[in-house]
């Protein structure tokens, strides 16, 4: 766009449009709400131009136009609901139905096809042809998590310019002409680190993925907004939920976090919610084993024991370890504990792993930033490497542990050595690990798709996350856990809910505080940059 | 393909290397290519696509969407006959038939001695002097099967 | 996720549907008939008028909708393909799939298929929704169970070979405008 204030109007079926100069008028149509059927064009990719189906009238131009190519101009009429455009929609779309399989009742796209959703809208209902359908590879397996149905293909080449685009990998393509073209891959599987984006982009059942393939209808599906767990990039995601678990995890729209994509990793790492080993219920030693108990008996046992403990050591000898994995209204509630019992260290341990330069962070875990940024932790490696000499010393002999990263970030050998030195350990988890077996008490932890709250993720930007499962009854959240040990310690008696802490953390005046819960948006708002940085 | 064929990659090179600097240089690489060696060797391809900094994928995508790019060497004589609408309607597919006896060769084939390729093209834009064939780069109207024969001893080559 | 109505055009209503007091005479004449037969055998000297259940029964006509039942093929697999539109089109939720893959040609299967028929309605409207012809409403309505339990259907209970469901999938290729 030449000039970035200029704003054009448009007539689209008798309605003044205002949109930039240089807008495309499809996107334009779009967002003014116009219901207007395409499949080639992606807000997020190239323009192809080759699925026919936006086609409108314009006053002046001898035919039809595709809007997705079509710029607006001031002054231009546009005709949508005209017999002409509607009669090319359905020649289109009779057009791409000629050789589609009509599989629709085992093909997972059913539900939330845009060739079911676009057929019956526009389409004529019924097809001419009598002439068999053109047989080609189906359930094709292009890749680990991907798989091909050239049949059901349109081929509007949405994947193909992701490819290119996007992953940079161009893996896929379209082999010969006409109605004798396919798509495919050529000698290189589709393999790339967002490969099943392409599935998301797929407007029919052409490419789907692996994980998916035959798990659920997507119409039982309740799609939940959430920030994908599974790194600091705090892509934004749907869970998407039914019969008590969660059945994928799909991109949501943020342009200034992920646009449209996610990686395979994070949109595979869902299984951990519904872990066989998860902890049911609190542990806690009963003459000598760990033995499964309710909570308050839990929380009142770790109240006690660490009340015990500080009698005995001093609360200078207790340390604790901050999860990156929960909100930022629960560290920011452990925090207050931590100060009520006056520990001795706190510290944060996260778990990395590889990188890119587009979503993929290396930091595995969503609040890291956050946790930083209440202001829990401090140092380049966020107080680990101190906490862990001053239990090696003998200086922190109790430990809180939020988490499991720290089995990652610390050596096996020096990990087993510190846990054998400790006098109290609790484990706030969602598994029992081996390595903690010398706990006195387990918690189980909350998993990010069963409570609300907020995390910040690499940038700055705090994200709001949504539950898409409900607990079982009694089962209490981290912040409620959390909490519960305040009241006990602090003689207190609060509750945990989001407006409650985020007037605490507006009282505490912390960097999280320029911010106030309301204005955190569908796509979160950014912390401002701290002084000095 | 099942064999591989040898293909010379020097000169494929020299090719891409010559062109990779125009702008859209696919196509007029794939074209010269197409006219030096006669066919365009599939294992240039991936030579093709790095020069380019296309994906493999991508350049097969337009090798294949050409039916005019070979995928195998041709023989010595290429006979080319259209067989789109107007030509067929002149009597193009008795004009196959007898080429084919003629020559000893099936349509889409090579002979078995490599002295002869028949294709079939859709529409040489000859339409008025339909059937229209192309003998090794000439083209002739209103081709029967008499005056095939009469053609082919004038542009046959056979080194 | 938001849930679309699509609206779909009906056919076109016919006199009769139209006019619902044409709807009660018919009715009434078919209780009319019914009384003029039975009181003709009763004037020829007929005594009994019951049907003794269960030595006697009913020939059921095709209309009825007894328990609905899986089409099983003359191979002994369900025409089944867990689209899952029977179990969306459930008023009563009493349908309960779990799709898996087959190395077959049609690759999809109910690995679970269960129907509660203590919360069956009876409506079929799972028939009608079915696109596969695979979920019928048979004449079976002998369902009663002296558990809980026993009136959870699973798949291998269901399923009932194709032929003898012809009575019913013919009225309903005749009947549903398929």
């Amino acid at each position: 766009m030449s000039s970035p204030a200029k704003t054009v109007r448009v007539t689209v079926d008798n309605r003044v449009i205002e949109a930039p100069e240089g807008a495309t008028l499809l996107q334009v149509m779009l967002d003014a709400g116009l219901d207007i059927p395409h499949y080639c064009y992606h807000p997020k990719l190239s323009i192809d131009g080759s699925c026919r189906l936006c086609q409108v009238k314009i006053d002046g131009m001898p035919k039809l136009q595709i809007s997705c190519n079509t710029q607006v101009r001031d002054g231009m009429v546009v005709h949508v609901a005209d017999p002409e455009v509607e009669s090319t929609r359905r020649g289109v779309l009779e057009m791409l139905l000629l050789n589609h399989p009509l599989d629709c009742p085992i093909c997972d796209k059913a539900g939330e096809c845009w060739l079911q959703n676009f057929a019956m809208r526009f389409g004529r209902g019924t097809a001419r042809t009598i002439e068999p359908r053109r047989k080609q590879g189906k359930r094709m397996d292009i890749g680990e998590r991907i798989l091909l149905d050239q049949e059901r293909c349109i081929l509007c080449r949405r994947c193909v310019r992701f490819c290119r685009e996007i992953s940079k990998t161009g893996e896929l393509a379209v082999f010969n002409i006409g109605d004798h073209s396919q798509l495919d891959i050529y000698d290189r599987r589709l393999d790339n680190d967002y490969s099943m984006c392409v599935a998301d982009v797929c407007p029919v059942g052409a490419l789907e993925t692996k994980d998916f393939h035959h798990q659920i209808r997507v119409w039982f599906l309740e799609e939940t907004a959430s920030v994908c767990p599974s790194c600091s990039n705090g892509c934004n995601i749907m869970v998407s939920a039914a019969r008590d678990r969660v059945w994928r995890l799909v991109p949501r729209r943020n342009d200034e976090v992920n646009d449209t994509w996610m990686c395979d990793a994070g949109r595979l790492n869902y299984r951990f919610i519904a872990d066989p080993d998860r902890l049911r219920a609190p542990l806690v030693v009963r003459d000598g084993a760990l033995a499964a108990t309710d909570w308050p008996d839990a929380l009142g046992a770790a109240a006690t024991a660490i009340a015990e403990f500080v009698k005995r050591n001093g609360a200078k000898a207790l340390g604790a370890i901050v999860s990156p994995h929960l909100t930022n209204e629960e560290n920011f509630r452990f925090g207050e504990l931590l100060r009520t019992l006056g520990a001795g260290r706190v510290a944060m341990a996260v778990r990395r792993g590889a990188h890119d330069d587009f979503l993929i962070k290396a930091e595995k875990a969503a609040n890291a930033r956050g946790v930083r940024e209440l202001g829990l932790v401090a140092g380049p490696d966020d107080g680990l490497e101190e906490l862990l000499r001053a239990c090696e010393a003998g200086e922190i002999k109790a430990l809180y542990l939020c988490g499991d990263d720290l089995i990652d970030a610390v050596a096996p050998e020096r990990l087993a050595a510190i846990v054998c030195r400790l006098e109290l350990l609790i484990v706030q988890d969602l598994r029992m690990r081996p390595e903690f077996a010398r706990a006195a008490i387990v918690i189980p932890t909350t998993t990010f798709a069963e409570k609300e709250g907020t995390f910040t993720n690499h940038a700055g930007r705090v994200q709001r996350i949504t539950p898409a499962l409900a607990t079982p009854p009694g089962w209490m959240s981290d912040g409620e856990v959390f909490t519960a040990l305040l009241n006990l310690v602090g003689a207190r008696n609060d509750r945990f809910d989001l407006a409650g802490v985020w007037a605490a953390i507006a009282r505490d005046g912390g960097r999280l505080a320029t911010l106030r819960l309301a204005d955190i948006g569908p796509h979160g708002a950014v912390l401002e940059p701290a002084p000095g940085a | 393909m099942a064999i591989e064929q040898t293909w010379d990659e020097r000169a494929v090179r020299a090719i891409v290397d010559g062109l990779k600097d125009e702008p859209g240089a696919l196509m007029p690489i794939l074209r010269r290519i197409q006219d030096d060696l006669g066919w365009v060797p599939p294992a240039s391809v991936a030579l093709i696509a790095k020069a380019l900094n296309l994906s493999r994928a991508e350049v097969h995508g337009v090798v294949s969407f050409y039916h005019d790019f070979r995928h195998a060497p041709p023989g010595r004589n290429v006979v080319r006959v259209c067989r789109a609408e107007s030509c067929q309607a002149m009597g193009a597919n008795a004009l196959v038939d007898h080429i084919s006896k003629h020559l000893r060769v099936e349509l889409g084939a090579t002979s078995a001695d490599g002295a002869v390729t028949l294709e079939a093209v859709y529409c040489l834009g000859n339409c008025a002097r339909s059937p229209a064939i192309v003998i090794n780069g000439r083209i002739l109207g209103c081709v029967t099967p008499a005056r095939f024969d009469e053609a082919v001893t004038e542009c046959w080559v056979d080194r | 996720m938001a849930v679309q109505v699509v609206k779909v055009r009906r056919p076109a209503q016919s006199f009769s549907s139209a006019n619902p007091w044409l709807a009660i005479l018919s009715g009434l004449w078919v209780s009319t008939r019914h009384f003029l037969h039975n009181l003709g055998l009763f004037m020829r000297g007929r005594q009994d008028f019951a049907i003794h259940f269960p030595e006697q029964r009913l020939v059921q006509p095709p209309a009825l909708r007894g328990m609905p039942v899986l089409v099983q093929m003359e191979d002994g697999k369900e025409r089944c393909v867990a689209c899952g539109l029977c179990e969306w089109a459930c008023p009563t939720t009493c349908i309960t799939i779990y799709p898996a893959e087959t190395t077959d040609e049609v690759e999809r299967y109910p690995k679970i298929f269960d129907i509660d028929m203590a919360r069956c309605m009876f409506c079929g409207l799972c028939e009608e929704a079915c696109p596969e012809e695979a979920i019928v409403m048979s004449r079976q309505i002998e369902i009663a169970s002296y558990s809980r339990a026993g009136s959870l259907w699973h798949k291998q209970d269901l399923l009932v070979p194709v032929a003898q469901l012809k009575t019913r999938t013919d009225y309903l290729r005749r009947n549903y405008d398929r």
